[in-house]
């Protein structure tokens, strides 16, 4: 594909695709920052004692859980 | 692995954790062939000519905002009828999503609009009613964040997502009810697509890149919601457990006659 021959009407492809990829990459960036606040507010609570009244004592952290890798094996 | 089973949100995230860097790998390689198909296979159109390029981004946008709160609607049905732990969780998490693609569906339609219709907008049955949908995202997604209590939250965006469900059926059968400057289906339609198999085949892998994201962004949003509630679960609970410590502190700490 010659992207000369686009022509007159380039601005219009351009635009498309441009707003496609900003919104995508807006969509990822705020669910990482998110991920990782959540992450890090977890870690503060469990750190100061703070546990759900469902957690084992045992168990991993919900934080552990999200951010561990996938090959390590929690369950018991 | 039952759907029972997935009820439990820790086995859900256990699931998630395994899934995920498989559906990011599926979404990358997806959305590299989609994008070489578009640009370096697919034709320009003997009318359109290059513009036909915007369909490749229009048409799985406008699909994936539909499918979104077609799901949204199912998981709300799961949480008012079956109370499922996840249908509240999936319901918010997809909604910012929803949004997001349905703004990109209205504003690459109207680039492609302008050069096809000569205007950007018109206020016929399918444009309007799209643009009616991403005010629905747009009133669901206050509409969670001004309650705080998430049960009752969920209680009152599951009943307004179903009643919205009104409006996804008249997106889809606006253009055949009424007479749209939009055009009438071509893909999903009796007497098979109108369009042919080299533009066909592009389109179906960019839409199935768009669907394969959707599906990996809607996993790590359920997993950060779920993360959230478990704070403020957490928050509550050292809430109620503080006062409780300090009241028995204070009556032991107290003489017999201030009791």
């Amino acid at each position: 594909m010659d992207f000369s021959e686009f022509g007159r009407h380039a601005e219009y492809v351009v635009a498309a695709y441009a707003m496609a990829a900003f919104v995508i990459c807006a969509l990822i960036i705020w669910v990482r920052a998110d991920q990782s606040r959540l992450e890090k507010e977890l870690q503060a609570l469990e750190a100061s004692g703070i546990r759900r009244r469902s957690a084992r004592r045992a168990g991993p952290s919900v934080s552990q859980m999200a951010s561990a890798p996938a090959n390590e094996k929690n369950e018991k | 692995m039952t759907l029972y089973d997935l009820a439990n949100p820790t086995r859900f995230l256990k699931l998630v954790k395994v899934v995920l860097p498989w559906l990011i790998v599926a979404t990358v390689a997806a959305l590299a062939v989609g994008l070489y198909f578009a640009f370096f296979v697919a034709p320009e159109d003997y009318q359109q000519g290059q513009t036909v390029r915007i369909m490749f981004v229009h048409v799985p946008s406008a699909q994936l905002a539909l499918m979104c709160y077609a799901m949204m609607a199912l998981s709300s049905v799961g949480s008012l009828v079956w109370k499922h732990p996840l249908a509240d969780v999936s319901a918010k998490a997809a909604a910012p999503l929803g949004a997001a693609f349905t703004f990109l569906a209205l504003f690459s339609g109207a680039v492609w609009g302008k050069p096809m219709w000569g205007t950007f907008w018109v206020w016929d049955a399918r444009l309007t009613s799209f643009l009616v949908l991403l005010i629905m995202y747009l009133g669901i997604i206050a509409l969670w964040k001004a309650i705080e209590d998430p049960i009752k939250a969920a209680k009152v965006n599951a009943i307004i997502t179903l009643v919205g469900v009104v409006n996804v059926v008249i997106i889809k059968f606006s253009v055949e009810w009424w007479n749209t400057l939009h055009q009438p289906p071509s893909i999903i339609r009796s007497g098979g697509p109108a369009i042919h198999s080299s533009i066909l085949i592009p389109l179906g892998l960019m839409a199935l890149a768009f669907v394969l994201l959707f599906v990996t962004l809607h996993l790590m949003s359920m997993r950060n919601e779920i993360m959230r509630r478990r704070i403020r679960a957490m928050r509550m609970r050292a809430a109620s457990v503080a006062p409780a410590a300090s009241s028995s502190t204070m009556s032991k700490a107290a003489p017999a006659g201030a009791r």
